[in-house]
């Protein structure tokens, strides 16, 4: 079997050569930095990967993408670049898998405890701060980048160590829902969204500074922990800001209860979801809702009944307009949405009951709070689905 | 985002006790009618009712009743209205969002001639951005100062907004005056709780009656 590593182990050693062969990584954005860095990391031998992205290929991408072909314009990036990587991985047992959905809405949050590293390659604010906040939950090394122009910004955080800070340290406490959001709350096309001016080289620059950390940070020599490089390509400068944590960082003073998972999925139906637990527990469960799940609502104008059954991150503001008379009279979800954020066994809808858990919004891996309210003081519990 | 759910059950019971004192605060006993959506049955109770179980309320209503204008000139004053608020983690747990609890005024008794109320909109404008420091019960009272149209609260951009006459009835001819002069509780946390708010009785004398007994008598001594 050709050894296509053999000068690449001379530089990282052979036990950083087995972790690559092993380590599971978590890729969240494929485009232009997680084109770059994922096109490293397979030319390196990693093989286990996950890549996730809601897009598809755009016209304007493929300035800036690797992987991608004007043939794959309109198709997924998730799908499309785990493809094009089987095709060229080097590893002897490639497992790479991409998710065509959202990070925040179409995957739970558990597919970051399944994975050994993340990789944040993501262009919002709301996404990075769900990213981070949910590896610093589950202790999982973080990696980010982010560029425009000629600049660049990678960080990296192992929130496993002690005292370790966070990308809040940098970003704010904020939920950032406010600029993809109209005043209603409800989200906007990504159309109306202005994109920042970026270039090849920049994200080529982010592909590589980050992967060149993570094979340090499995040499055990990261020298970017807990630390932002910002690289000015206009005079090759770079800064290194070191990043203390903050005492009034609040998701560092998050007290979650443990994490168990049950093998159970998101096809099983709500009410026997509810026998188990409550048998299991000898309780009386009510299921927080990961997301509020809007059911329907009614136009105020002309009564027609609109079916969403969605949960209301995934909700467009320009739905609130009636399909019917066109009218914009709906108060959005504050008067005439019926919304679910929690269903337990005696929930006056039982339609809810007979529904699948999918159907109410719940998706693989997701995490879902328990409050057994039969318990003094209430029993708080936290499952993983599969 | 993670959760801190045992927190938010906290926030919400320490939620609950306010609004249960906003209610008995004689300031406001005739104004506002609270009541509190039960998390379990979903059955609507009074304020002074306890929840029927450990969770405490997301949801309450607020039956307001106090004159408001309706026209030009027209003060309606048996005007009632119905504030409905609805909380949930992300708007009661994150300090950096400006997301505002889900709110709505039922108006079906009668429009208020008001430039941040239409038939089917509330404009809370930025009363939660200040409220989320103190708690849901300051922003009922801002809600409720909005409908009162007290000028710490009103928009007085000039553009008028939801009611562009209503808002030049307002400015120019009632001079940014308020309806009704209630003094809102919202210093709540520093008032005695369960107690009316009244001022202190002073003691009463009239003359020609004679004094109790325990009253010190003062013999003034000329030398």
């Amino acid at each position: 079997m050709a050894d296509y590593f053999e000068r690449q182990n001379r530089v990282v050693g052979t036990d950083t050569a087995e972790k690559i062969k092993t380590c599971t990584m978590l890729v969240i954005g494929a485009g232009a930095g997680g084109n770059e860095l994922l096109k490293n990391l397979v030319l390196m031998g990693f093989g286990k990967l996950t890549i996730i992205d809601f897009d598809f290929i755009e016209d304007s991408n493929l300035s800036r993408t690797t992987l991608f072909k004007k043939s794959d314009i309109g198709k997924s990036k998730a799908l499309v670049a785990a493809e094009r990587l089987i095709e060229y991985a080097l590893h002897e047992n490639p497992e790479i898998h991409g998710i065509h959905g959202n990070i925040i809405t179409d995957v739970g949050p558990g597919i970051f405890s399944c994975h050994d590293i993340v990789v944040c390659c993501v262009d919002t604010m709301k996404a990075r701060a769900y990213i981070n906040d949910w590896c610093v939950r589950f202790q999982k090394p973080f990696f980010e980048m982010g560029f425009d122009n000629l600049n660049v910004d990678i960080s990296f955080f192992d929130p496993s160590e002690k005292d370790a800070p966070c990308l809040r340290e940098i970003i704010g406490q904020g939920d950032f829902s406010e600029k993809r959001n109209s005043c209603s709350g409800l989200k906007i096309k990504d159309t109306s969204l202005q994109h920042i001016p970026t270039i090849q080289v920049a994200s080529a620059m982010a592909g590589v500074l980050v992967a060149t950390e993570i094979i340090k940070f499995l040499q055990g020599n990261a020298s970017l922990k807990n630390r932002c490089l910002q690289y000015h390509g206009l005079n090759h400068r770079m800064n290194v800001i070191e990043i203390d944590r903050s005492p009034d960082c609040r998701i560092h003073q998050e007290i979650t209860p443990p994490l168990i998972r049950l093998s159970l999925n998101n096809q099983m139906v709500t009410k026997d979801f509810f026998s188990f637990v409550n048998e299991k527990w000898k309780d009386f469960f009510v299921l927080t809702l990961p997301d509020r799940f809007v059911l329907t609502g009614y136009c105020e104008g002309c009564g027609k009944l609109i079916t969403f059954r969605k949960k209301i991150s995934s909700i467009f503001d320009e739905e609130r307009w009636c399909p019917e008379c066109r009218e914009y009279r709906s108060s959005g979800y504050a008067g005439n949405w019926e919304i679910i954020s929690e269903v337990h066994g005696m929930i006056k809808n039982k339609t809810i009951l007979e529904s699948r858990l999918a159907d109410i919004g719940i998706c693989p891996m997701d995490i879902l709070t328990l409050k057994g309210i039969h318990s003094d003081p209430m029993k708080i519990i936290d499952v993983m689905i599969d | 985002m993670p959760s801190n759910q045992n927190l938010y059950e906290i926030r919400l019971r320490e939620e609950f006790k306010m609004m249960r004192r906003l209610q008995n605060d004689s300031d406001v006993r005739g104004v506002l009618q609270i009541f509190f959506t039960d998390r379990l049955s979903q059955n609507q109770f009074g304020i002074g009712h306890e929840t029927e179980s450990q969770l405490y309320p997301e949801q309450y209503q607020v039956n307001v009743k106090m004159p408001v204008y309706t026209d030009v000139n027209v003060l309606n004053k048996n005007w009632e209205g119905g504030l409905s608020v609805k909380v949930n983690y992300s708007v009661l747990m994150n300090p950096g969002s400006n997301n505002p609890p889900e709110t709505k005024l039922d108006v079906s008794n009668a429009l208020p001639f008001n430039h941040h109320i239409s038939p089917t909109w509330l404009c809370i404008g930025g009363i939660w951005s200040v409220a989320k420091d103190f708690g849901l019960w300051y922003f009922i009272l801002g809600c409720c100062s909005l409908v009162n149209q007290e000028a710490a609260w009103m928009d007085d951009s000039g553009s008028g907004h939801l009611q562009p006459l209503a808002y030049r009835f307002w400015k120019i001819d009632r001079h940014k005056q308020r309806v009704n002069n209630i003094n809102w509780p919202f210093d709540l946390r520093a008032r005695s709780e369960g107690k009316d708010n009244q001022q202190p009785v002073k003691l009463k004398i009239k003359i020609g009656i004679k004094q109790t007994s325990n009253i010190p008598k003062i013999k003034i001594i000329r030398k």
